[in-house]
């Protein structure tokens, strides 16, 4: 009885510890990790938008101006595996035309959903330069049927919503 | 323990008990991420961190780990190890993180880490214990870094490209381009390349071991 309660005090001690250790690299860590998040963020901004990387990116919901005549868009849609997480950017305006989607999170199927790590070609490029109606007669991926429709109609709804008119840059 | 013993720990650690060639422990990590020289390399020094420091601390504290509890307590301190090396990494050198975090996080599960702890260091003071954890981290980085080098060699045709995201701004001349303008042999690069590299690689390994012994 003793024993065991000696050990579970210096187990105790010893998880205290190592959490401890983990707490203090965490804050040593934090403000570059950030950093170093925030820059790769803003990379793939200027690449889906093809303008140099904003300073920072104010969200307003699900919408963003860059006030250079570009915005992004997020969105979440449920796919085949779980939810897809995307980010968009778009010509700034009424009826606007996608410049370029990543998709940043998914659990879709492995090998059949590859398309979705890949925007610079297949699917995703396809979608660039459509507005919400050429988003929606694009066909679909053979074998990710519900992927593709999912993506399709969250994207096609981002881009017909009426809050993306009104832009707060200066002109 | 003498001056011989301790140096001697050293290199068994990296000849007849080396991780990789000597024991085949750790090969998960170790045929996934040498695809380039600096994959291996930096996947080689979080290795290093986290067997140093769990490798010391454990026996710094071998005498008050009641017996029964000896494997939980080894396994959480690997893995606070190597959390701090995830997060480490993710702050030093994020685009090797991007790249090979999941093989990062999975040090943990290495059973390389875990042998040491409980056949050496949970036994011996801490100064055997480091030495034993340099020389099995110096003998896993050898392996991971030869393989490394092999397979960037004859999937790409260059070696050490890329270290500037590892070492930064100083390292970006380091990439050599082999002679000869190789087209990269893609197989080396694939997983089926790093199993027939590394077998190689053992083969010749073991036939300078029974060459010796003769």
């Amino acid at each position: 009885m003793a024993e065991s309660v000696r050990a579970i005090v210096l187990f105790l001690l010893l998880v205290t510890a190592c959490a401890g250790l983990i707490a203090a690299t965490a804050s040593l860590t934090r403000e570059r990790i950030e950093a170093n998040r925030q820059r790769q963020f803003l990379a793939m901004v200027s690449e889906l938008t093809g303008n140099p990387a904003p300073d920072t990116v104010r969200w307003h919901g699900d919408v963003a101006h860059l006030c250079d005549g570009t915005m992004l868009l997020r969105g979440s849609v449920s796919g085949y595996g779980g939810p897809i997480r995307w980010l968009a950017a778009a010509a700034d305006g009424p009826h606007p035309m996608l410049t370029g989607v990543r998709i940043t999170a998914h659990q879709e199927t492995p090998g059949i959903a590859d398309f979705l790590n890949q925007p610079r070609s297949g699917w995703l490029a396809r979608l660039r330069g459509r507005d919400a109606r050429g988003i929606e007669a694009l066909d679909g991926v053979s074998g990710a049927t519900i992927t593709s429709r999912a993506l399709r109609r969250s994207l096609a709804a981002a881009l017909r919503r009426p809050e993306l008119t009104g832009s707060e840059c200066p002109s | 323990m003498s001056r011989a013993g301790l140096a001697a720990t050293f290199t068994a650690g990296v000849t007849t008990r080396n991780p990789a060639w000597g024991q085949l422990l750790g090969l998960c990590p170790l045929l996934a991420v040498s695809t380039t020289t600096a994959h291996a390399l930096a996947l080689a020094l979080a290795s290093a961190g986290v067997l140093v420091g769990s490798n010391v601390s454990i026996a710094a504290v071998r005498r008050w780990i009641p017996h029964f509890v000896r494997l939980p307590a080894f396994v959480l301190v690997v893995a606070t190890f190597t959390t701090c090396a995830v997060l480490l990494l993710e702050a030093y050198a994020y685009e090797v993180y991007l790249r090979i975090a999941l093989f990062v996080q999975i040090i943990v599960t290495n059973c390389m880490i875990l042998a040491r702890a409980e056949t050496f260091a949970s036994r011996q003071p801490v100064l055997p214990s480091l030495l034993d954890a340099l020389g099995t981290a110096s003998g896993f980085a050898i392996a991971l870094v030869s393989l490394g080098m092999v397979r960037e060699a004859v999937g790409h045709g260059t070696l050490f490209a890329g270290m500037d995201a590892l070492l930064g701004p100083a390292a970006r001349d380091w990439e050599l381009t082999l002679p000869g303008d190789l087209p990269g042999f893609l197989l080396a690069t694939l997983p089926p390349g790093a199993f027939i590299v590394a077998g190689l690689m053992l083969a010749a390994g073991n036939a300078i071991r029974t060459r010796k012994r003769t």
